[in-house]
């Protein structure tokens, strides 16, 4: 018999405009037909992002005032339905990173699934790597002359271009097919 | 610029982490304001005469570069303001290193805790961000509490190759820097 395990539907990198920098879906697979799929459209996992972004806002202000929130991570934002879960990253620089799981999006042979219990749901700190690599993705991003930081945030406070490197593409990829629950580096 | 050996985690057992002649370094520091005065003198030229021949801006970029030393009259070219042109090669400069530092800053930020105002972004600045490209901490940090901020540094590692004219009253005549952030950063070299 055929169980799930958890996979990453979306990554998504909100820049400090609140504007989407960058976003990457991923599919996840499908029982029924045995096919694998995205279980959103681009136009709902954008949305979902959009979401995600009064949450952070909340828990920074909520933070501020308790005087916790000492790291960038903010956890679990919000489950969206038994399936869906957006967690949430926040640089010092004020780049938010979100990674939508999908919780049956693998598929695993019962044998291989082993120790693991299914559907025992996800620690936080079990998306660390996740938000790590992205990070360390950006950084690289960063250090690439041609890339100017200032045209994907404008310091007026509005818009800004989407991020079109290929690299940085390929990393987002390689970080959401490469993860899955246990992983300590991507 | 830190000429010491680096600390852990920035030594050479970082797979992110690259090294550079710090000769290098003070070629290029040395070279580069020369450079920003070549290359808005070329673009102002280029935009100024944009049916020139190749051949024409070939010899206009070579009169211009062997004029290196930065005070630029090529013959042929439209006499530029001097005023506005020395802006716009500080703009230049300015602008160079306001993209570094976004570099470096998303870099080192990466494993620090959380800024929550800009007094915690100033420390950040002056304790880990200047004694990582510095090699030294800044020796004094000034504030009026409402935002201004005085950072004074009284042996700039990047100053200490270039030479002043005795008596020349560097400290009296150095600008205050403004920095394009929302806050104000004025950051005051003495050497």
């Amino acid at each position: 018999m055929a169980t799930a395990m958890p996979s990453i539907a979306c990554l998504g990198l909100i820049g400090r405009n609140n504007n989407p920098l960058h976003i990457s879906i991923f599919p996840s697979h499908d029982p029924a037909t045995n096919t694998f799929a995205p279980i959103r459209t681009p136009l709902q996992f954008s949305l979902l992002l959009s979401s995600a972004i009064d949450v952070f806002d909340l828990r920074a202000k909520h933070n501020a005032i308790s005087g916790v929130g000492l790291s960038g991570d903010f956890g679990l934002l919000h489950a969206v339905d038994d399936r869906l879960a957006a967690y949430g990253f926040e640089t010092n620089t004020g780049v938010r990173m979100v990674c939508v799981v999908d919780m049956r999006g693998r598929r695993v042979d019962s044998s291989a699934a082993g120790s693991r219990g299914v559907g025992t749901g996800l620690r936080d700190a079990e998306l660390k790597p996740v938000f790590r690599a992205m990070q360390n993705a950006y950084v690289h991003l960063l250090q690439n002359p041609f890339y100017d930081p200032d045209e994907h945030a404008p310091l007026g406070g509005m818009g800004g271009k989407k991020i079109t490197s290929r690299k940085f593409a390929e990393d987002m990829k390689r970080i959401g097919e490469g993860w899955t629950p246990g992983v300590s580096t991507l | 610029m830190s000429f010491e050996p680096v600390m852990p985690p920035y030594n050479s057992s970082d797979p992110s982490a690259n090294f550079l002649s710090s000769s290098c370094l003070d070629f290029l520091l040395i070279e580069l304001v020369p450079l920003a005065y070549r290359v808005t003198h070329d673009r102002d030229a280029a935009v100024l005469e944009p049916t020139t021949t190749p051949t024409d801006v070939a010899s206009t970029s070579h009169a211009v570069s062997s004029n290196a030393a930065g005070v630029v009259s090529a013959p042929g070219t439209r006499k530029v303001d001097d005023e506005e042109d020395l802006d716009a090669v500080h703009y230049r400069l300015e602008m160079l290193g306001y993209r570094v530092g976004q570099g470096l800053v998303e870099r080192f930020s990466r494993d620090r805790p959380r800024f929550n105002d800009t007094l915690d972004v100033i420390k950040f600045l002056c304790k880990d961000l200047w004694s990582l490209v510095f090699g030294k901490n800044i020796d004094n940090l000034k504030t009026n509490h409402r935002g201004v901020y005085v950072l004074t540094d009284n042996t700039f590692r990047p100053f200490s190759r270039m030479s002043t004219e005795a008596g020349g009253q560097a400290i009296v005549r150095a600008q205050p820097v403004t920095s394009p952030d929302p806050f104000r950063a004025y950051l005051v070299f003495a050497n």
